[in-house]
């Protein structure tokens, strides 16, 4: 059985940020792309992911970047920050994936279409100055955060879910008291996130006042959207979060109709 | 994505946005051959967290249910929708829509599947705008011992709704004319047989469901022929075996509503012979209130008790252990061994218990029981339960406890290289009927505490 100490435990296990990519936040937050640039630059782990990431097919460059000026370049400060916080979780991201058919590449991938797609999204809504946008890269850590808390029940909470339609979400908080966005968010405090972005992450997941903030609605209506996809699918991560599947019309046709533009 | 399977029916549950890119997705050619295998009785789409979905979409998936239905004669469909959503089906698919939708996931299991106890005491209302279709689904309901309510018009439905507990408003049969079609009542199980029976029936009749309910401990098994136009000498054939291996667990087959219309002199006279019991109608056969009472009385477990083998006390350690860890894991409560005693079943008639078995056949027969005080259960079972539960969610909650624990135990002999399957769980409203079906039966007792209260564990043969 799960319970807090086991999630206190996983959270206290958690490392800090290196200071090198610390420092290429800080350079980012100061809006010193070039300086941020040659930060990253500085370390090999941090230049392989960022590689790696944005030379993947969903975000269509004809010729291989390199070259982390370009990259940020190219990308501009908003998802420059987003790509260095998706480096975050790759400091939590488990070797081997035991609960979930899924790999580092596939986590990539994931990580890859949410920064794409919601690039298309903020930009359609005219949001794309906001400071907590880029933020949004922290989220997936709540798959990561289930694949290790998960792990050592996992036969269990199989025989479980075969059993009862439940999503991890829904089990996780049923033993616990805590949903996935809760973790999310004290991983977020633990690595010096502001407030704002606490807050963020927790109104993501259903806390008080989320609806108020449109941008919240879209994101979570990209959550359900990129949760459905096939590799999720297979992934035996379609219902992992427990969402209200019910939005207003309007919004739901706008948002599927921003995703479908080529 | 695998569907969870239920009383015969596999609901398949997809989240978020329903399209042509991921259908094939939900339910892979994987899954249709999984469908195929398991017989059910019917197979939906649950729409309850589907954010968005297009026609593209929606026809993928049911295309891939409607192989199942051509193979099995599946009844298939969507269910958990509201009013828009049902809409939007009917206007995709205005003239050619040939599958079944229901309201909700519920209102399916009371057309399809084999559970239907206490069908008079469901509060179920009828209200739906096409004339054909509410009589369509008032006779379904009828045929299957349910008595609903239907609404004349609008007015009258708005008053009545208050007071139902299903309401069937934005429903539609498709085919229904899988044969044969099973469910439970009194006690009994009847399968329900259409047209012309032949060498067909043995293809499309599910064996493994049939063993697993005479291992359970069924004793009465109903072929209700009132609507087959004809049955021949290798469809009689069928039956006449079932009948004969079923001898040994002291079963009787039961065959309804033949007349010399539909069965020869001869092909009866043959059944009889080989121990078939034959009645006019359905009707006759519930008023034969002795054949009723000895559906009831032995309906627990099978019926030669003997006493637990060595062979089974082996295994005992794995049971035990298997149970611990997953009431451990889902409760968050630590389990402690009292004591283990091969006896009869000894339980406390006042303490408020609750009990479930499972039987598991294969390398190895037997039956597990699972005796909980009711308090501890309610803890155990919190995270198979909603906030408001009643009496019955409980008892589910059990059966459903039971078979994950009974899967549990089936894995982990996996890995000693002893091969089980496992029955479907059935529960017990009172301690008298679970001391009943272990009568004169001696087993390993296992007494168990967790968090101060009791928990009992009993195998035996």
């Amino acid at each position: 059985m799960l319970s807090q100490t086991t999630i206190n435990d996983y959270v206290a296990s958690i490392p800090a940020i290196p200071k090198i990519v610390k420092r290429c936040s800080e350079a980012l937050e100061a809006g010193d792309l070039l300086y941020a640039a040659d930060i990253a630059n500085e370390d090999r782990a941090l230049l392989y992911y960022l590689q790696n990431i944005v030379n993947k097919p969903i975000f269509g460059f004809k010729n291989e970047i390199k070259n982390t000026r370009q990259i940020f370049g190219i990308f501009g400060i908003s998802k420059a920050k987003q790509l260095l916080y998706g480096y975050y979780l790759l400091l939590i991201l488990p070797k081997k994936w035991d609960v979930f058919d899924f790999s580092t590449n596939k986590f990539q991938n994931f990580q890859a279409r949410l920064i794409f797609n919601w690039g298309k999204i903020v930009k359609s809504l005219g949001k794309d100055n906001s400071e907590i946008i880029p933020s949004i890269s922290i989220i997936p850590a709540s798959l990561i955060v289930c694949e290790m808390l998960f792990a050592d029940i996992n036969s269990t909470v199989k025989l479980l879910r075969q059993t009862k339609q439940l999503s991890y979400e829904k089990i996780l908080f049923k033993m616990t008291g805590r949903t996935f966005f809760d973790i999310s968010s004290m991983i977020a405090q633990k690595w010096d996130f502001s407030q704002d972005i606490v807050d963020f992450i927790l109104k993501v997941g259903g806390a008080d006042g989320a609806d108020e903030v449109i941008e919240i609605t879209y994101f979570r209506l990209l959550l359900i959207y990129e949760m459905s996809r096939p590799m999720m699918i297979q992934s035996g991560l379609n219902d992992f979060f427990d969402f209200e599947s019910e939005f207003d019309d309007e919004v739901t046709n706008h948002f599927y109709e921003i995703i479908k533009e080529v | 994505m695998r569907p969870i399977i239920k009383q015969k029916v596999g609901i398949f549950s997809p989240l978020g946005f329903l399209d042509g890119e991921n259908a094939p997705d939900i339910i892979s050619p994987l899954d249709v051959d999984f469908l195929m295998n398991q017989k059910l009785e019917g197979a939906f789409i649950s729409l309850k967290s589907v954010t968005f979905f297009n026609k593209r979409g929606i026809s993928t998936l049911i295309e891939s249910l409607i192989r199942v239905r051509d193979k099995c004669g599946t009844i298939v469909g969507f269910c958990d929708y509201d009013k828009k959503k049902y809409n939007m089906i009917l206007s995709m698919f205005l003239d050619t829509l040939n599958f079944s939708l229901f309201d909700t996931a519920a209102i399916a299991k009371l057309f399809v599947g084999d559970d239907i106890k206490n069908a008079k005491d469901k509060k179920i209302i009828v209200y739906v705008e096409s004339s054909e279709q509410k009589n369509q689904l008032a006779m379904e309901l009828y045929e299957r011992g349910f008595v609903p309510v239907i609404a004349k018009d609008e007015s009258n439905f708005l008053a009545k709704r208050k007071d139902a507990e299903f309401i069937i408003e934005s429903s539609y049969l498709g085919k229904l004319d899988k044969t044969p079609r099973v469910f439970i009542k009194d006690n009994s199980i009847i399968y329900t047989l259409k047209g012309f029976v032949d060498s067909e029936i043995a293809k499309q009749f599910d064996m493994i469901y049939h063993n697993n309910s005479l291992n359970v401990g069924f004793k009465l098994f109903i072929f209700d022929c009132e609507d087959v136009s004809s049955i021949n000498i290798h469809g009689s054939n069928f039956i006449a075996k079932l009948s004969t291996a079923g001898a040994e667990y002291g079963v009787s087959i039961v065959m309804c509503g033949l007349n010399n219309r539909n069965i020869t002199q001869k092909i009866s006279n043959d059944l009889e012979d080989a121990g078939v019991l034959i009645y006019p109608s359905m009707k006759n056969l519930f008023e034969d209130k002795e054949l009723m009472k000895a559906a009831h009385e032995n309906s627990s477990v099978i019926q030669k008790h003997n006493s637990v083998t060595k062979k089974l006390i082996s295994i005992l350690p794995t049971i035990i252990k298997s149970s611990v860890k997953t009431i451990e894991v889902l409760s968050g409560y630590n389990a402690k061994k009292k004591s283990v005693k091969v006896q009869e079943l000894v339980l406390d008639k006042n303490a408020g218990l609750l009990s479930a078995s499972i039987g598991f056949y294969g390398d190895m027969n037997g039956i597990l029981i699972l005796v909980f005080e009711k308090s501890i259960a309610k803890e155990t079972f919190k995270i198979l339960l909603e906030e408001d539960y009643s009496e019955e969610d409980l008892l589910e909650a059990l059966g459903e406890f039971t078979h994950i624990i009974g899967k549990k135990i089936a894995q982990q002999l996996h890995k000693k290289d002893i091969k089980i399957d496992i029955t479907m769980p059935r529960t017990f409203q009172s301690v008298e009927d679970v001391m009943f079906s272990q009568s004169n039966s001696r087993g390993a007792q296992a007494d168990l505490d967790i968090n101060g209260k009791d928990l009992t564990l009993f195998l035996s043969r």
